[in-house]
C-alpha cells in the first residue's frame, strides 16, 4: 500500500469556493413527500427540543455551565483530532485531554491561587478602610472627561462599588466558599465537555438525521459552516485572551503596578467581550493603580499598554481570527453585545458575539441555499 | 457507561450493512474496522417512492450508496432516465471531491434506503484518520479515472463517428 500512497496523485483537500449559478431548474413534483419509518425518532428529537428550552428557561444557570462545556469542548476539539490522528481512540483521546485539562487546572489554581488571594486580601484591607469610596468619586468625573464617549456610570464600574460598600458586604475572601460551590455545581461541564469531545460528530449526526431528506443536503451546509465558523472564531478569541491576560499581567509587573495578576485575569477574560471588556479592564486598572499609588503617576503608563495591547490585538490578531471565519461591523458586534448582556449577564455579553456570527452564517447560507437549491 | 450512549445515540447498525459497505468497490479494500469507522459518518436515510434524492443544477455535497431500494438517475427537463441503479449501487461520488454542480436528478423510484457520505465528513475524516482517508481518496481517484477512460474512448469514437459523417457530407457536397 505504501508505494502505491507515494505514487498517489495530491488531491485538493479543501475545493476553492466556486460562484455557482444555477440552472433553473423544474420544481420538485414529488415534494413534499410523507414521513417515513424514522417517526419515532422525530418524536424524541421533539421532546429533547421542548427539554432544552425548559432547561432554559427553568435553570438557566446550569444551561449557561452547559454552554461552558460546548465552549471548552470546541476549544479542545483539536487536540482530541490530533490524538487520533496517531493513532489513539476517539474515547481513550478524549479521556487523556480531559485528565490533562484537570490536572492543569488543578495545578494552576494550587500554585496561583495562594498569590491571588494574597493579592485580594490586601486589596480588600484598602477597601475596608474606606479610602477607596473618595478616590472612585473622584475617578468619576476625571473618567467622564477622558472617556468621553462612555458614561462611567453605563459602565456599572462606580455603581457597583459604591453599592458594594454601602451595602457593608462581608470580606472578598467571603466569596471564595461560594466560588468553591459553584465549581462543585460545575461537575457538569466536564460531563458535557467529554460527551461531546467524544460524540460530538455522532450528535450532529443524530441532529441531521431529522432533516427531512429534501433540506437534508442543504441543513448540512448550514450546520458544518455555522460549526466550522463558530469553532474557529472561539479557539481564535481564547487564544487572544490568554495571550492578552498574559502580556496584561506582565506589563504591569513591569509598570509596578500592584494585583497585576488579578488585573491580568481580568482584563483576559473581559477580552471575550470585543471593545466593552477592553473599556471596563483599562479603567479597572486605572483605578487600581491610583489607588493603590494613591496618585496619577502610574495612569499615562498603564493606558499606554492598554492602548499599544489593544491596537496589536485590534490590527494583528482579530483581522487575522475573524477574517477567516466571520467578519462583522463594529455596530453588529456592540448591538450583539448589548443585547446578549441583556439576556444573560457577563456570559451574555461574552456569548454575545459568537451567537450573532453563528446566527449571521446560519442567515447568509440559509439565504445563499434557498437560490441554489430552489428550495 | 457505553451502553448508555448507544441507547442514547441509537449507535448500533445491521450486520447486513457492514457487508454492503465491504462490496461498494470504494471501500472495497477497507478492513471490518476501518469499514465501521466509515460507518460512523453515513447518514442513513429513507425516500418513500416518487421522491427526489438530489435535483439536478443543485450544489452537489457528496455520494449516496443505496441498500435497499431502486433509483432512477434522470435528465432534466425531459426527465429521461439515464440509468436506473438498485441495492449496492452508489452515485453522486464526484460531489465528494468537489462541490460541484449535479448534472442529473436522482429519484426513488421504489421505497429505498441509502447511506450518504459528505464532503465534509470526507474531510474530517482525513483530518483525523489520514491513513484511512487517503485510502478512500485513493479508491475514489481510481473510480473517477476509470469513468475518465471510459468517457475519453467514448469520446474518440464520438469524434471518429462525427469525422465520417462529416467526409460521407463533404463528398455529397462535392458530387452536388
Amino acid at each position: 500500500m505504501a508505494e502505491t500512497l507515494a505514487e498517489a496523485p495530491p488531491v485538493e483537500a479543501t475545493p476553492p469556493p466556486k460562484s455557482t449559478r444555477p440552472v433553473p431548474g423544474p420544481p420538485d413534483p414529488a415534494a413534499p413527500a410523507p414521513v417515513p419509518a424514522s417517526q419515532l425518532s422525530r418524536w424524541v428529537w421533539l421532546l429533547t427540543l421542548a427539554g432544552v428550552v425548559a432547561l432554559v428557561v427553568v435553570a438557566s444557570d446550569i444551561a449557561g455551565l452547559i454552554v461552558l462545556g460546548a465552549v471548552a469542548a470546541y476549544l479542545l476539539v483539536p487536540l482530541v483530532n490530533g490524538l487520533e490522528r496517531r493513532g489513539m481512540g476517539r474515547t481513550r483521546a478524549t479521556t487523556l485531554v480531559l485528565a490533562v485539562l484537570l490536572a492543569v487546572t488543578g495545578a494552576v489554581v494550587a500554585l496561583a491561587l495562594p498569590a491571588v488571594l494574597d493579592q485580594l486580601g490586601s486589596l480588600q484591607a484598602r477597601w475596608e478602610s474606606g479610602e477607596l469610596l473618595g478616590l472612585v468619586s473622584d475617578m468619576e468625573a476625571a473618567l467622564a472627561s477622558k472617556l468621553g464617549f462612555v458614561e462611567p456610570s453605563d459602565l456599572g464600574l462606580v455603581a457597583s462599588v459604591r453599592e458594594a460598600i454601602r451595602a457593608d458586604t462581608g470580606p472578598l475572601i467571603g466569596y471564595v466558599p461560594d466560588a468553591l460551590e459553584t465549581m462543585g455545581n460545575a461537575f457538569i461541564v466536564p460531563f458535557v465537555l467529554f460527551a461531546l469531545l467524544k460524540d460530538g460528530p455522532t450528535l450532529r449526526k443524530r441532529l441531521l438525521s431529522v432533516v427531512p431528506n429534501r433540506y437534508f443536503e442543504f441543513g448540512m451546509t448550514v450546520v458544518y459552516k455555522a460549526d466550522a465558523h463558530l469553532g474557529g472564531y472561539l479557539r481564535g478569541q481564547a487564544f487572544i485572551a490568554v495571550l492578552v491576560g498574559a502580556s496584561t499581567a506582565l506589563g504591569l509587573a513591569l509598570l509596578g503596578v500592584d494585583y497585576y495578576l488579578v488585573l491580568g485575569l481580568v482584563t483576559g477574560l473581559a477580552n471575550f467581550v470585543p471593545y466593552v471588556g477592553f473599556v471596563v479592564s483599562a479603567t479597572l486598572c486605572v483605578v487600581v493603580s491610583i489607588v493603590t499609588t494613591g496618585g496619577t503617576s502610574q495612569v499615562a503608563a498603564v493606558l499606554i499598554l492598554f492602548v499599544v495591547l489593544q491596537t496589536t490585538e485590534n490590527v494583528v490578531f482579530q483581522p487575522w481570527i475573524t477574517g477567516r471565519n466571520v467578519s462583522m461591523h463594529p455596530v453588529m458586534v456592540l448591538l450583539a453585545i448589548l443585547i446578549g448582556g441583556r439576556v444573560a449577564g457577563i456570559m451574555g455579553m461574552a456569548l454575545g458575539v459568537p451567537t450573532a456570527a453563528v446566527l449571521k452564517v446560519v442567515f447568509l447560507e440559509t439565504v445563499v441555499g434557498l437560490r441554489r437549491y430552489h428550495l | 457507561m457505553q451502553s448508555l450512549w448507544k441507547s442514547l445515540l441509537g449507535g448500533a447498525s445491521g450486520a447486513n450493512e457492514d457487508d454492503l459497505l465491504g462490496a461498494v468497490p470504494l471501500f472495497e479494500d477497507l478492513t471490518s474496522r476501518e469499514l465501521d469507522a466509515i460507518q460512523r459518518l453515513l447518514h442513513r436515510r429513507d425516500y418513500v417512492a416518487g421522491e427526489s434524492i438530489f435535483i439536478q443544477g443543485e450544489p452537489g455535497l457528496g455520494m449516496y450508496i443505496i441498500v435497499r431500494g431502486a433509483v432512477s438517475i434522470q435528465s432534466e427537463p425531459s426527465g429521461r432516465e439515464l440509468v436506473e441503479l438498485v441495492d449496492g449501487d452508489f452515485f453522486g461520488e464526484i460531489a465528494l471531491l468537489n462541490e460541484v454542480i449535479r448534472t442529473a436528478t436522482a429519484r426513488a423510484k421504489t421505497d429505498c434506503t441509502l447511506l450518504s457520505l459528505f464532503q465534509p465528513d470526507l474531510l474530517s475524516l482525513l483530518d483525523r484518520n489520514p491513513r484511512l482517508g487517503v485510502k478512500v481518496l485513493l479508491s475514489l481517484a481510481r473510480l473517477v479515472g476509470l469513468r475518465l477512460v471510459e468517457v475519453s474512448d467514448e469520446v474518440e469514437a464520438l469524434t471518429r463517428e462525427c469525422e465520417e459523417l462529416r467526409e460521407a457530407a463533404g463528398v455529397a457536397d462535392g458530387d452536388g
